[in-house]
């Protein structure tokens, strides 16, 4: 393989790495697919570190005449995360069809681009409607009543378009949640004094189930399990900001409200 | 309020989860029902024996189960079907009473949400653990199989043209390559179960 060429497959790795650790891949299926693409194309050493901030490869591989080529590192530092699974399952399919098919480079190439500009398969008025259905339906299990289900249907289409269009705006997570927390308290307060049957507190339950961090939960357990420790404590810190984050919102405004005389 | 309904109410809320979390919309409706059928686990386990613990564990155990079972048979990531299902069992009750808790300055109270909503969070690590490593043994012995149908299916090509004389570095090299074919129908193509793998050397024969 040439130098040229070596070059252009780290690189094509490490963006496919990259797509599918920006939005919500766990770290082994990331080091798994990096690994899997190098080989495909003949690397011979192929190793690769991930944590949620950043991804190191480094390959060697001897050059057609058997002498040994030089060695390659590269590093990606990740900085912003959000969650695209879409995103996630197309990579994964990708590396399939690149190891098997055996795309060119720059088919290759071409096909993750596609997928990183490829839009998010819902829209974020999508997402704040499905936001609302999620935490009404959510509250019903708990037992709530009707009015409760549509007030919190209501306040959650707000709550989730709020968190979605600063996240967009690239704020930091804590900001966000903690803006979510005190929007969805707030909006509960508000309706609970239209009707003595809705109780606050389940409307905010309701409402903060968008924010909970499940994919940081549930990515931390399955990276502790195999074995990539950093990760897995990375992800559990990153659960436990975001939970404190919505506390603290909450927490700020309720105890506001009965500052200035109002009942739980 | 009767299993079912629940079920209905479980169904919806998980596939607004997915959404939330932007899954392909092909496996909206298969998300949906993993994370439905974790619930109603949940639901039922609680009412019989009241142990929230109890049931977010067996909950989580149901979940990866049917999880794996849909990524196999999808061709997509687990986490896919998992996640949506999972955040309905995360704690969040649990924490937010703690938080109401520390509001009120009833440190006692809080102690004890608190470490329920700690408990209820081992429990799903717990149940998601158990169930992935077995299926990551099962897997791993899988895959040794496959490496071994990889050698058998290269010795009986080489067998087949006898004029191939390859070198053994080039005989690894195509080894290595028949064996990240089988590496990923072991990933992605587990549904014809044995009659796929007998199928699988007949069909390099053929070439």
């Amino acid at each position: 393989m040439e130098e040229i060429t070596r070059k252009k497959m780290l690189v094509l790795a490490l963006f496919a790495g990259e797509i599918m650790l920006k939005n919500g891949g766990e770290t082994y299926r990331v080091e798994d697919t990096i690994t899997r693409l190098c080989k495909s194309r003949g690397f011979k050493y192929v190793e690769s570190i991930v944590t949620p901030t950043g991804i190191y490869i480094s390959v060697d591989h001897p050059d057609e005449a058997g002498k040994e080529g030089p060695m390659h590192s590269f590093i990606k530092r990740i900085k912003n995360r959000q969650i695209n699974l879409e995103k996630v399952a197309k990579v994964n399919d990708f590396s399939r069809r690149f190891v098997q098919e055996g795309l060119t480079l720059q088919e290759g190439m071409k096909n993750l681009k596609e997928i990183e500009k490829s839009p998010p398969p819902f829209t974020k008025y999508q997402v704040a409607f499905f936001g609302g259905v999620t935490s009404s339906f959510f509250i019903l299990l708990l037992g709530a009543n009707f009015l409760e289900f549509l007030s919190a249907f209501a306040a959650t289409i707000f709550v989730t378009y709020t968190i979605t269009i600063l996240a967009e705006k690239d704020f930091a997570s804590f900001t966000i949640h903690l803006v979510g927390g005190a929007l969805a308290a707030a909006l509960a307060i508000l309706l609970g004094q239209l009707h003595p049957e809705i109780s606050i507190n389940r409307v905010i339950i309701g409402e903060i189930m968008v924010m909970v961090p499940g994919v940081a939960v549930t990515n931390g357990v399955r990276d502790s399990i195999a074995g990539d420790l950093i990760s897995g404590m990375a992800r559990a810190g990153e659960a436990l900001i975001v939970a404190i984050a919505i506390a603290f919102g909450v927490g700020f405004v309720l105890n506001l409200w009965t500052f200035f005389g109002g009942g739980l | 309020m009767s299993v079912a309904l629940k079920f209905v109410y479980a169904y919806i809320a998980t596939i607004g989860f997915a959404v939330l979390f932007q899954v392909p919309k092909k496996t909206l409706l298969r998300s949906g029902f993993a994370g439905a059928l974790g619930w109603s686990v949940f639901n039922i386990i609680n009412q019989e024996f009241n142990s929230v613990v109890v049931a977010t564990f067996l909950a989580a155990m149901v979940l990866a189960m049917i999880g794996e079972r849909f990524a196999r048979t999808e061709k997509q990531p687990f986490t896919v079907f998992i996640i949506p299902g999972i955040v309905p069992l995360v704690p969040g009750v649990a924490l937010y009473n703690t938080m109401i808790a520390i509001l009120e300055e009833n440190y006692s109270l809080a102690a004890e949400v608190g470490s329920e909503a700690i408990l209820i969070a081992l429990a799903i690590s717990g149940g998601l653990t158990i169930v992935l490593s077995v299926n990551a043994y099962l897997r791993k012995k899988r895959m040794a199989l496959a490496e071994r149908r990889a050698i058998k299916i290269q010795e009986k090509r080489n067998k087949m043209d006898k004029g191939r004389d390859l070198d053994p570095e080039e005989q690894q090299k195509e080894i290595e390559k028949t064996k990240l074919e089988e590496y990923y129908k072991e990933q992605f193509y587990d549904e014809g179960g044995e009659a796929q793998k007998e199928e699988a050397p007949k069909k390099e024969e053929e070439k």
